[in-house]
């Protein structure tokens, strides 16, 4: 290193020194691969026999009135030196870094996917229509599928040898007991529940009927949801408000119910029910969207189940008091809706389990 | 049904002439859904009413003619067919070159062009009204002459005029689905009176006069006509009509006819059918020359014959209601006439009949013999007891006007007593709080007189709408009204359910409700509540990585017997088909198929489970008098683990097992899998079809059977073309009571303190199994809490013959503290020496 020098005076040799050492910081650094090496030249400058405490050592040889700004100076060098060190080491880091990372993976290989399952489209519709009915107060009540024919039709008013019996075509069962069918509505577990508690009673009955009907719209095993509300003072308006509800939280806000008369030997008024077309939304006001919907052949308007006011003579058969206590009742076809909602066309795709038709939903 | 939206509106005469849209929508609003519309009789204004000018014969073809018609302004000379009477002046249709037309056999419209036939040139052709799509008549369609009747309405279009308008040939049919409560309105006037009461018109019931029919009832001229089953006929009309001439009818009839999809065939038989078609009553006619002596209704005797309209002999029973002769049966009451009695080309006298059958016997002969006719589906919905004299009386004037005649003489017989229709007690705040708001009382009672019901009073001077319970009695027509809530629906539906506004009842209470005692019994059971319960076992198997499947519950016998399940299964009578004509025992055959079909698709792996119900036959000692239902979950495993990036191999009886206990572990998480018991089964207690060397029977630890898992057996997957396949199979009962027993998890607290573990490889008899290993482990005498996991197994050419190498990781865990490395080791070596003594392992 540069001996010290006597020469007092604005730029003498301590001051060349600076500048050289200044400038030395922005190079020496530079293409070191290794940390150990990077520690060593900046030893150079700041350990302990360096060239910052060389020139510190010098100091008081400066004249007396420069001495704090050549001391002031010597600290900028410092911190000139520690940041090219700290700028290099960052560099060689990131430099390791980069490399221990690798090259980048071909991300469009294909995933590895854990085994997943889905549930079937027809139990994910019934789950979510047990919600929404169970949030309006309806508890869930099952049943044998093979029951009664007294269950099935006499109990539920139907007229005995009436063509009405002929809108559930039936599936007998051989048996030595009384006349004996596989159910072909849930509104026999309503016949059940009547006859084994006491009003009031609020309950859907979901699960599989069976009719004898095999086409593309029709499965002669498909599944249905009931539900049953018995109290005093039960109106229409009140069968009424929970379709409201039910359409209103399972299809959307938006989505509005019409009902028609119909007829159904259990109850009395009777009605289908209509909801706006989820499709086409005719609340968009879009008419020739509407008139263009394949779906609801341009009606606006989607049928989706049947409902009533519980006839009388059904709470007579359950030994209900029919002056004292009202009540309505619905049922909506599981696989109707779930054909609606996934744009399904044949029926029997439900039932054939296929895991390309399953995997889907 | 189909309705003519022409002829209503001539019925209803309504004030306004609503749209066919307003028309179906006010149908539909009240309960009389119309399903679709179709426009019928639509035929391009070019084709023309033409009149003939003259009638020469082709120059060389025989067969055709040259016929010259003026067209309005012009005229053309035309080659056709010339049938016999066609003459000068008469008025034709034609269908100039250019003419769109569609035949009504034809799937779309052709054009019409100019050509020749034998040298001469046609320009267009005169139309027959098949040509035009309108009936099948194939003769030249003639607008004057050739039929009596003609049209009334246009009786001389001017030549030019285009024939949709000449003729009025455009109409809607509406098609309405009709709920079996309402035989109103299976025919037109009951539809009409429908429109009426939604436009606010009032209906006029069609007038006949009837007293030339009534004065002949009264004398003793008429057929002697005797009611032996006043029960099932309790009214019964028999006219007569001499000097019938029977051909066809006139184009508008047919044409009316062919639009409703009745096929036009005679004009007596044509008038019958517009009988039934305006009134919803049907009506018979006999040839009067072939029926002998008197008319009996009677019930049959045991294996009568009759050959009835369609060629059928029929062979009948005691419950069959029949018309009779003085010799034989000459119809099926209400379901079909006899081939015997037929009206005839030949035919000029006629009887008409005109009676009201009960509905239950109509129905039952009907289904009996699969013959279901416009009459039967009328009959047995029950028609208006009081009808027969208007369908008499309508059917003579469309008999006369058809095919001319004249009556002759009529019988008229009644049974004595007669089932009057009562009235219906209504409680007007009843049906207010069934509705949900109040009506205006006036309007209730427009609309009650407006459907045909009368309002009687009991309090004498009192207005009928002014008293709380008022008398409705119904009209004849409406047998469907019974009680007070049919009333109720007669008021919601004309008012219109609109205008109800919903709203949500008051809420239920949360509890569940005690037992109601008026019935208790095996009837009013009902089944444990399984649904949140299969909801937690649905999303675990899930989460397991299976499919949902949903079968049929109905299978092939057959596939029982293919999958080696218990076949004594509840069986169908009146099955769709063989393959679907049992209930199933066991969810295993409908998993095979659809895994079989899974495969068909190039699957490597199918994991499928489905929660369902399984049928057995019932026991015959229980109270219950329906079969055995239990809900069971299953699941199947076919193919190969792995996937793109690991080689496969085939799963195995641990794949099963290890489904099992982790559904267990996720649906019960207290549930202690240690306590469950796996029973490989004995020798002669096999489960046919299972591997009966890779297979177990599931039992909780009180012996309860829980279920069975295993490989299934290499035939019955051969049966199915799949490779080796895992199925499981639970008795969602069993697990329902474990679940009870269990309880929600307590936590067990987290170790604070790091555990130690030591492998160990051992040599062990095969014999010996690794629950007899792991038994051995806990019973020594160390304050430490142990696990033992398996990690590798070896058996082969290295290892002594009856030994395999098992290697086992022993993990030691002191819930308090950190053990200390010379401690484990000297416990372990404790375990080691025992392990040597009781089981006699040696060490690797």
């Amino acid at each position: 290193m540069n001996s010290s020098a006597d020469t007092p005076g604005a730029s003498g040799p301590l001051e060349a020194t600076l500048a050289s050492e200044r400038e030395r910081a922005v190079t020496v650094f530079q293409g070191i691969q290794d940390e150990a090496e990077l520690r060593r030249v900046r030893a150079t400058f700041l350990g302990g026999k360096g060239s910052i405490k060389d020139l510190m050592k010098q100091i008081p040889s400066v004249e007396k009135e420069r001495r704090k700004e050549m001391g002031r100076s010597i600290n900028a060098l410092k911190q000139w030196v520690e940041q090219q060190f700290d700028t290099a080491l960052a560099a060689l880091h990131h430099a390791r870094l980069e490399q221990a990372l690798g090259a980048s993976v071909d991300i469009t290989w294909p995933g590895r996917t854990p085994a997943t399952g889905a549930l079937h489209p027809l139990t994910q519709v019934t789950q979510e229509l047990v919600d929404v009915f169970s949030t309006l107060g309806f508890d869930v009540a099952e049943g044998p599928q093979v029951d009664l024919y007294e269950y099935n039709f006499d109990k539920l008013a139907f007229p005995p040898d009436h063509p009405a019996t002929d809108m559930q075509d039936s599936f007998f069962v051989r048996t030595d007991a009384p006349k004996t069918l596989l159910r072909t509505h849930t509104s026999t577990i309503q016949v059940r529940e009547m006859l084994s508690r006491k009003p009031p009673l609020a309950i859907v009955s979901p699960g599989a009927v069976y009719r004898r009907d095999d086409d593309v719209t029709h499965s002669p095993m498909f599944m249905q949801l009931e539900g049953l509300w018995v109290d005093k003072k039960v109106s229409f308006t009140h069968l009424r408000g929970v379709l409201d509800a039910f359409a209103q939280s399972f299809f959307g806000p938006e989505v509005g119910v019409r009902l028609r008369p119909s007829y159904f030997p259990f109850v009395e008024p009777g009605a289908e029910v209509d909801i706006a077309c989820i499709f086409c939304k005719p609340w968009e006001r879009n008419a020739k969207r509407t008139a263009q919907c394949r779906i609801c052949k341009g009606s606006g308007w989607l049928e989706i189940l049947g409902c009533g006011m519980v006839h009388p003579e059904v709470f007579e058969h359950v030994g209900y008091d029919p002056e004292q206590y009202s009540g309505f009742a619905f049922g909506l076809g599981i696989d109707r809706i779930a054909m609606l909602r996934y744009q399904i066309t044949d029926i029997r795709l439900l039932y054939e389990n296929d895991v390309r038709f399953l995997e889907q939903f | 049904m189909k309705a003519s939206l022409q002829w209503l509106r001539e019925l209803a005469q309504l004030d306004t002439d609503p749209t066919v849209e307003e028309v179906s929508q006010a149908l539909t609003g009240l309960g009389l859904e119309v399903e679709a519309v179709q426009a019928v009789g639509r035929i391009d204004p070019k084709v023309v009413v033409v009149e003939v000018q003259s009638i020469e014969p082709h120059p060389s073809d025989p067969k055709l003619g040259l016929v010259r018609v003026v067209t309005g302004q012009d005229s053309v000379t035309l080659v056709s067919r010339v049938p016999q009477q066609l003459s000068v002046g008469d008025q034709l249709v034609w269908a100039p070159p250019g003419a769109h037309i569609q035949d009504v056999d034809a799937s779309k419209p052709q054009v019409v062009q100019t050509r020749e036939f034998s040298g001469v040139p046609s320009p267009g052709m005169l139309c027959s009204e098949s040509m035009l799509g309108l009936t099948e008549s194939t003769e030249l369609w003639r607008l004057n002459g050739g039929h009596p009747g003609g049209d009334k309405h246009n009786p001389n279009p001017v030549h030019g005029t285009p024939i949709q308008e000449a003729a009025r040939t455009q109409d809607h049919i509406l098609e309405i689905g009709l709920t079996p409560n309402r035989p109103d309105a299976l025919g037109h006037v009951g539809i009409a009176r429908e429109l009426c009461i939604r436009f606010n018109t009032p209906f006029q019931i069609p007038h006949y006069d009837s007293q030339s029919l009534e004065a002949f009832a009264k004398t003793e001229k008429g057929i002697p006509v005797r009611l032996r089953a006043p029960d099932a006929c309790p009214r019964y009309w028999a006219a007569t009509l001499e000097g019938v001439a029977v051909g066809p009818s006139s184009s508008p009839v047919r044409r009316r006819l062919h639009s409703l999809g009745v096929r036009p065939i005679s004009n007596v038989v044509d008038a019958t059918n517009l009988v039934w078609l305006q009134w919803g009553l049907p009506v018979h006619a006999f040839d009067a020359d072939k029926v002998q002596g008197e008319i009996c209704v009677r019930y049959a005797t045991e294996g009568e014959t009759l050959a009835t309209l369609d060629d059928q002999v029929r062979i009948l029973e005691s419950q069959d209601l029949l018309i009779a002769d003085s010799h034989s049966p000459i119809a099926l009451a209400g379901v079909m006439g006899g081939k015997a009695s037929e009206v005839t080309a030949s035919t000029t006298r006629v009887i008409l009949e005109a009676a009201y059958f009960t509905p239950q016997g109509i129905r039952r002969t009907s289904k009996r013999l699969g013959l279901h006719t416009e009459a039967s589906h009328r009959f047995e919905r029950g028609v208006d007891p009081l009808g027969p004299h208007h369908a008499v009386s309508a059917g003579l004037q469309w008999i006369t006007r058809l095919a001319g005649g004249e009556l002759q003489a009529a019988t008229f017989a009644q049974a004595e007593t007669q089932a009057e229709p009562t009235s219906i007690q209504v409680s007007i705040p009843r049906a207010f709080e069934r509705m949900g708001k109040p009506l205006d009382r006036n309007t209730m009672e427009q609309v009650l007189r407006a459907l045909g019901c009368t309002i009687e009073n009991p309090i004498a001077g009192e207005t009928p709408s002014a008293g709380d319970v008022w008398h409705v009695r119904p009209p004849s027509w409406r047998p469907d009204l019974r009680r007070q809530e049919d009333v109720v629906e007669e008021w919601m539906r004309v008012v219109g359910y609109d205008h109800f506004q919903g709203v949500l009842p008051a809420p239920m209470p949360a509890v569940s409700l005690p037992a109601h005692d008026a019935q208790p019994g095996k009837l009013g059971q009902t089944t444990p509540r399984t649904f949140g319960f299969a909801r937690r076992v649905r999303t675990a198997m899930v989460s397991l990585g299976f499919h949902e499947a949903i079968s049929y519950a109905f299978v092939a016998d057959s596939a029982l017997t293919r999958a080696r399940v218990p076949t004594n299964a509840v069986t169908l009578q009146n099955p769709l088909s063989e393959e679907r004509s049992v209930l199933r025992t066991s969810l295993l055959p409908g998993l095979l198929e659809s895994a079989q079909r899974g495969l068909r698709h190039q699957r490597v792996r199918v994991d499928l489970f489905e929660w369902g119900t399984v049928f057995h036959t019932r026991d015959a000692s229980a109270d219950n008098p329906l079969p055995v239902e239990r809900v069971h979950l299953a699941f199947l495993m076919v193919g190969d683990r792995g996937d793109w990036f690991r080689q496969g191999s085939p799963v195995d009886f641990f794949d099963g097992k290890g489904v099992v206990e982790s559904l267990l572990q996720r649906t019960i998480p207290s549930f202690d899998l240690r306590t469950l018991q796996w029973a490989l089964p004995t020798t002669d207690g096999r489960i046919p079809w299972f591997h009966p060397n890779q297979s177990a029977r599931i039992s909780d630890a009180h012996g309860n059977t829980l279920g069975s898992c295993g490989t299934i057996h290499p035939e019955v997957a051969a049966e199915h073309d799949l490779p080796s396949a895992i199925y499981g199979e639970l008795e969602i009962e069993g697990i329902l009571r474990l679940e009870q027993g269990c309880g929600p998890p307590t936590l067990e607290p987290l170790p604070r303190f790091p555990s130690t573990s030591r492998d160990v490889a051992v040599l062990i008899k095969k014999s010996v199994t690794l629950e007899e290993l792991r038994c051995s482990i806990s019973q020594i005498n160390i304050p430490w809490k142990r696990t033992v996991r398996l990690f590798d197994v070896y058996e082969g050419d290295q290892i002594e013959q009856g030994y395999r190498s098992i290697a086992l990781r022993i993990t030691y865990q002191n819930p308090d503290q950190t053990l200390a490395e010379q401690d484990v080791d000297q416990a372990h070596g404790r375990l080691m020496e025992h392990l040597k003594n009781a089981l006699g392992v040696r060490f690797r």
